[in-house]
């Protein structure tokens, strides 16, 4: 295990450095700087927006500029956020855990949601249920997510008028009553997104293990049906199960990026976008170094999970 | 169907041979008849009249090609039919109860405990992802309180019957770090668990390495002595059945061809694809090139020839027999579907 961990996390570590080099250079080859987006009173003279430039140190060559950026990172540094002009790392704080709290909900739903769903049509094949679950299996991942999102808010907010569309609290109200209600419609796209995914896989993984002998044993044994689908079935299955999750996290948290923007959530996708926007060069590298990791270390901690879970995997 | 056809007397006047074992049936099928819903909605009998009885510790051979309705009849005994079948037809008497009479939850009760079975392919018929340990105690526990400790115990106490070495050691480890002849070992073990009265093995030694094959019937057998199971052997190779089975009975396309006691079926087989498949058994004391096959194919289920569901494949079919149902002849226990050999037995 711990050689599996070490290697994992070193694999980790060289990902990572490819990630920020190429993001790094992209960033900066993109047409603006962040003064130019900035502007200033527009009286500034040459020298004046050379001596800005030379503070920002966008007049040094770009390899180098990476080179200042990976030696702060490693010394724990993630720079001063251009355009707010106080460290990443304090204005990243303020908004990650509105986005694990988003991300967490909508996963967590999709996985409640869409496994029993496709167990179900997976023990029927080709029944009602199946042809069902099939149906909004589909249309969960056949339609445009962006559209997702605003089908939602104009079924739910403008017309049904249930929950608001926008923001994370009513201004001046601080109730979780009031948080879950800014939350459902980010949440729920999310779980759209992904159930679709999640049923499709888990129906057929299921279909796989139930057509296995050692269900047949289980029944043979006495065991009670709900016992043989859940403890043996379901049990065996959940190893591809979780690989579909592992597949689907980054996807999921790139998506959580657009809907934070639909939706006015004060997380680190919405952040991005702005800092892409306003060319905030080390606030980008922050948050994208940010979500690499959390999407680097899920994916370790799935891997360990489907260790756990499948035996077969464990010793190899 | 043969319950209508009036019975041929023994016309030789010998005297039945005695089947072996004790004569207390445990279990008597009578006219089972299953049906299944195919993919296109038709409902056919894959199962069609079939009856035999089976004593105390006996050991019925099932013997066909693949697709007979072997499976399928066993199956409906032990109450597992796949959810496109159901009984249409028959009793099965299990100990004096009809099974087919019974609630799911009965059938439960009875499965595991005193009816077992074991599949073709010990590779796929233990779950990866759980302990030995953990599976035997599962097949433990369905009937009954049991601690962890007696449970183990008594597991590695089975294991250790079924030869298998270090049986503490083995009760820790995954099925994948067994071998294939192990696995059958333990699949063995573990149906005998609950001491069950009748156990069904299906193909248990198909996907075995010849020897090993050898060595799992041969303990099937001491093991079935031991704790007077009876035993329903099912297997499309008749070489199988020749050293375990007290009877036999022989299924073609749904239908029984042959039954009867092993020995009269070995010595004088009377149907003709008893006779065939006989004849692809390799033989050491006969100097032969070439083994005998059986030409053709078994119909499929939804194109089942009228008459004599063989006749098809049969040398020695005549106009009548896709005319008329075969009628059976008995000779005492044995019983033959077949016209040519009715008549040959009467002229």
């Amino acid at each position: 295990m711990a050689r599996y961990l070490y290697e994992r996390v070193l694999s980790a570590l060289l990902t990572m450095f490819f990630i920020t080099a190429i993001l790094y250079v992209l960033l900066a080859s993109i047409q603006g700087s962040a003064l130019d987006v900035m502007g200033g009173s527009g009286g500034e003279t040459a020298a004046e927006y050379e001596s800005a430039r030379q503070a920002l140190g966008l007049d040094l060559p770009l390899w180098l500029r990476y080179a200042h950026w990976l030696r702060d990172v490693l010394r724990g540094d993630l720079g001063m956020s251009y355009r707010y002009g106080i460290p990443v790392a304090e204005v990243i704080g303020q908004r990650f855990w509105p986005s694990v709290l988003l991300i967490g909900t909508g996963v967590s739903f999709a996985v409640l949601l869409g496994v029993p769903v496709g167990l179900l049509a997976a023990y029927r094949p080709r029944s009602v249920w199946d042809r069902l679950s099939s149906f909004f299996a589909l249309t969960g991942f056949a339609v445009p997510r962006f559209i997702t999102c605003i089908a939602f808010i104009y079924i739910f907010s403008f017309k049904l008028r249930l929950v608001p569309a926008t923001g994370m609290h009513s201004s001046g109200v601080v109730s979780f009553g009031d948080l879950v209600s800014h939350l459902i419609l980010p949440a729920s796209t999310i779980t759209f997104g992904a159930v679709g995914y999640l049923i499709q896989q888990t129906r057929s993984a299921c279909l796989d293990v139930f057509h296995e002998d050692y269900l047949k044993t289980a029944r043979a044994k006495g065991l009670s049906e709900l016992e043989v689908v859940l403890k043996h079935g379901l049990r065996t299955a959940l190893a591809p199960i979780l690989t579909q999750l592992m597949v689907e996290m980054p996807e999921i948290v790139g998506f959580a990026a657009i809907a934070e923007k639909i939706f006015g959530w004060p997380g680190i996708g919405s952040l991005m976008i702005e800092a892409i926007r306003n060319r905030d060069i080390p606030l980008t590298m922050g948050v994208t170094l940010v979500i690499a990791t959390l999407v680097l270390c899920v994916n370790i901690l799935l891997d360990i999970a489907y260790g756990l879970l499948d035996p077969r995997v464990r010793y190899r | 169907m043969s319950e209508t056809l009036p019975e041929v007397r023994n016309p030789t006047g010998d005297t039945p041979p005695e089947v072996r074992g004790t004569s207390e049936t445990l279990l008597e099928v009578r006219n089972l008849t299953v049906k299944l819903k195919l993919d296109n909605s038709q409902d056919v009998a894959a199962v069609d009249g079939v009856s035999f009885t089976l004593n105390r510790g006996e050991t019925l051979g099932v013997v066909g090609e693949s697709g007979c309705g072997k499976t399928l009849t066993a199956s409906a005994i032990i109450g597992l039919l796949p959810h496109t079948g159901r009984v249409a037809g028959g009793e099965i008497l299990f100990e004096g109860e009809d099974l087919t009479k019974k609630s799911p939850r009965q059938m439960r009760e009875i499965r595991g405990r005193e009816i077992s079975m074991i599949f073709q392919d010990p590779m796929s018929s233990l779950n990866p992802v759980y302990r030995i340990e953990t599976q035997m105690r599962e097949a433990l526990r369905a009937h009954g309180k049991v601690s962890a400790k007696e449970a183990r115990e008594l597991s590695a106490e089975m294991l250790r019957k079924v030869g298998i070495p270090l049986p503490e050691t083995r009760l820790r480890e995954y099925p994948y770090q067994l071998s294939g002849g192990q696995r059958q070992r333990v699949m063995i073990a573990m149906s005998l668990l609950s001491k069950p009265s009748l156990l069904i093995a299906d193909e248990p030694t198909s996907s075995l390495d010849v020897t090993i094959q050898a060595q799992i019937l041969e303990l099937l057998r001491t093991l079935q002595r031991e704790m007077n199971a009876a035993c329903i052997l099912i297997t499309h190779d008749m070489g199988v059945v020749t050293e375990n089975a007290d009877k036999i009975l022989v299924m073609y396309a749904g239908r029984v061809a042959e039954y009867g006691p092993a020995e009269e079926i070995f010595s004088r087989p009377m149907h003709p694809y008893t006779q065939r498949l006989l004849g692809s058994i390799p033989r050491l004391d006969v100097d032969s090139d070439y083994l005998t096959t059986i030409e053709g194919a078994a119909p499929s289920l939804d194109r089942m020839p009228t008459g004599c569901r063989f006749y098809p494949r049969c040398p020695l079919h005549s106009g009548v027999c896709h005319e008329q149902e075969p009628p059976a002849l008995r000779i005492g226990e044995h019983v033959v579907f077949c016209r040519r050999a009715a008549d040959g037995e009467s002229s």
